[in-house]
């Protein structure tokens, strides 16, 4: 073998192991957390909700809370614009709220009692605040799970 | 009965697909078949998508899924009947040596380990909100994803104008399981892995004559943290690894054409490219370069006249697909600007900034290890050879790696920077099953980088 195969050896050989050492840490426990399951229809999205608003089944009971709304009615969504769980909580309800049509509103504290009454209409259903205090001025909200709040037409004062 | 419809839900699918690759590699009489597996997965994929979207333009619920399950099974049967005919035969290779047997066996026992991984694991932000919810809301509107889901801003979080590849083969699990299912759905991501180590081992194998170096590389696929780690990776759902080995099978039989001037091979490159715009919008930038690559080799091997038709089936894919966004009034998306020579001129001082965190990103081990300097080195060793084949396989590598940041020059996000760190590096993962391509034909030692060995192709 010449000198050039041998450094060609040791240059890989030595590649390789750093390329190992690097990586085995990472993606040796990586490979060995969680576990499977469970075997659910919304196994993603319940995961989701439980994690970040402590609510088991929650797709399910998201459905429930929005059955009895007409699909031709829409629901608009405030989220924080600093907050990306927010902002990921504003997205799966939206994804839940399906076949109603959505409007995803970003807001800041002071925005806020604005973009709410720019909101007041009678083909909206209901408005959700993912991780937003909704304005003292809307009443009859609905917790769902521990960031989510429900404010339906009816809590806006105007007719369904 | 729903693991039944899922059963269903492959078995038409793989015999959709394996009619494709009997018929796209009829003039071969010897059929590799885990090459035949893989590229049924990979052109079932396309088969079934591509018939949900069309024929959801005229039909829809169960008159759809019998149209496309009834084309797939027509697809096989003349396949099969194809390869009857040309009296072709399947060989399962089957390792020559000690060396072989472990590697071979080490590989099996890891493509396992993948698989119970991804199924330990939700979908990610865009395996949910990108590629499910299309699934899921077409399910729900009779395997058709209704006009109001592409023009409603309120969802256009969720990509309305990306391509239907990924969403339309879990929507036909869904058909076919009955239900929408983001547990089961996750068993096709682990097969898109599955083919792309296949196939790394396959390319490597036949342009190098070394079955251990494939098996090698193969094996070491998994240990780029960014793979089995981080969101973008396998275990998430989302669509850069699907593309990646879309990418790397087109580039591959690409090579295999080149060097071992087979009709088949370059069939199946253009099979392959046809697909990759099909899987994400990124797939624009790989099929760009691999279409300019696969002129290069047509205009070098002196068959234009075959090469141009190769790319037409793509270009036809991407304008049907622009089009019928047009028609549906798609929501403008807003990641990036329209691209014009003025934003250019006024974006140009980014570039020095793009390519500072380009760099953070792709030296940051956390994701990558150091599995870039491999690549790099690989360039080295391959740009040294003076080969035109290698030469092609450095810029399938190196040119995504320069254009991919650049496009960051029109991104419309407040923030740059933040839309980069953000994206960049699932972007980079496109590359990385070619890189490891690269990185085979670089550590085979020069000496019999020539050879070639049909006996070790089946």
């Amino acid at each position: 073998m010449s000198a050039r195969l041998y450094l060609h050896i040791g240059l890989w050989c030595a590649l390789f192991t750093v390329f190992l050492t690097l990586s085995m840490p990472i993606v040796g426990p990586a490979v060995l957390e969680n576990k499977i399951g469970p075997v659910d229809p919304n196994h993603s999205t319940d995961s989701y909700l439980s994690g970040l608003i402590h609510v088991r089944n929650g797709s399910q009971l998201f459905s429930n809370l929005i059955e009895a709304v007409p699909p031709e009615k829409s629901f608009v969504i405030f989220v924080d614009a600093d907050s990306s769980p927010s902002q990921f909580l504003g997205m799966l309800v939206a994804y839940l709220s399906w076949p109603h049509d959505v409007r995803i509103v970003n807001v800041r504290g002071a925005t806020l009692e604005r973009e709410t009454a720019g909101a007041k209409s009678s083909s909206i259903a209901g408005l959700f605040f993912c991780s937003v205090k909704p304005p003292a001025s809307l009443t009859g909200g609905t917790h769902f799970g521990s960031e989510i709040i429900f404010v339906p037409n009816v809590g806006l004062g105007l007719n369904p | 009965m729903m693991l039944l419809g899922l059963a269903g839900a492959y078995f038409t699918l793989l015999v959709g697909g394996a009619g494709v690759s009997l018929l796209i590699l009829r003039a071969s009489t010897r059929l590799n078949l885990i090459e035949c597996a893989c590229l049924a997965w990979l052109f079932g994929v396309g088969v079934v998508s591509l018939l949900l979207w069309l024929g959801g333009t005229f039909t829809s619920g169960l008159a759809l899924q019998c149209l496309v399950a009834a084309l797939c099974l027509v697809l096989g049967i003349v396949g099969w009947r194809t390869a009857q005919r040309r009296q072709a035969h399947f060989s399962l290779p089957r390792p020559k040596s000690t060396v072989e047997w472990i590697l071979a066996t080490a590989l099996l026992l890891e493509l396992v380990i993948i698989f119970v991984v991804c199924l330990k694991h939700t979908l990610g932000w865009d395996g949910l909100f990108n590629w499910e919810l299309k699934a899921r809301y077409a399910f729900l509107n009779f395997g058709v994803l209704p006009e109001s889901y592409y023009s409603s801003a309120g969802r256009a979080f969720s990509h309305p104008e990306y391509p239907l590849g990924i969403p339309f083969t879990e929507l036909w699990l869904y058909v076919w399981m009955g239900a929408p299912h983001q547990f089961w759905v996750k068993t096709m991501f682990p097969l898109f892995y599955i083919a792309g180590a296949f196939f790394i081992a396959l390319f490597i194998t036949r342009v190098t004559g070394k079955r251990w170096l494939g098996l090698l590389i193969a094996l070491l696929l998994p240990f780029v943290p960014f793979v089995t780690t981080s969101p973008g990776g396998v275990i998430v759902g989302y669509a850069d690894i699907p593309l990646s080995v879309y990418y790397v099978t087109a580039l591959g039989y690409l090579l295999c054409s080149l060097e071992r001037n087979l009709a088949s091979s370059f069939t199946a490159y253009a099979a392959s490219l046809t697909l990759i715009p099909w899987i994400k919008s990124e797939g624009l930038v790989l099929w760009s370069l691999l279409a300019v690559m696969g002129l290069m080799v047509g205009f070098r091997q002196h068959r234009l006249r075959a090469f141009v038709p190769a790319v037409l089936p793509g270009l036809f894919l991407i304008v049907g697909w622009r089009a019928y966004l047009k028609v549906m009034h798609v929501v403008t998306p807003s990641d990036f600007a329209h691209p014009t020579l003025d934003l250019l001129r006024d974006h140009l001082s980014r570039v020095i900034t793009i390519g500072r965190i380009a760099i953070v990103e792709i030296t940051d081990t956390a994701l990558w290890s150091t599995f870039w300097l491999l690549a790099l080195v690989a360039v080295i060793y391959l740009i040294a050879a003076r080969r035109f084949a290698r030469l092609l396989l450095t810029t399938a590598v190196l040119g995504p790696v320069i254009l991919y940041p650049l496009t960051y020059v029109f991104s419309a996000w407040t923030s740059y920077t933040a839309h980069m760190t953000s994206s960049l590096p699932r972007l980079f993962l496109h590359l990385m099953p070619a890189a490891w391509l690269a990185i085979g034909l670089a550590l085979s030692s020069p000496k019999t980088q020539s050879e070639t060995l049909e006996s070790k192709l089946v």
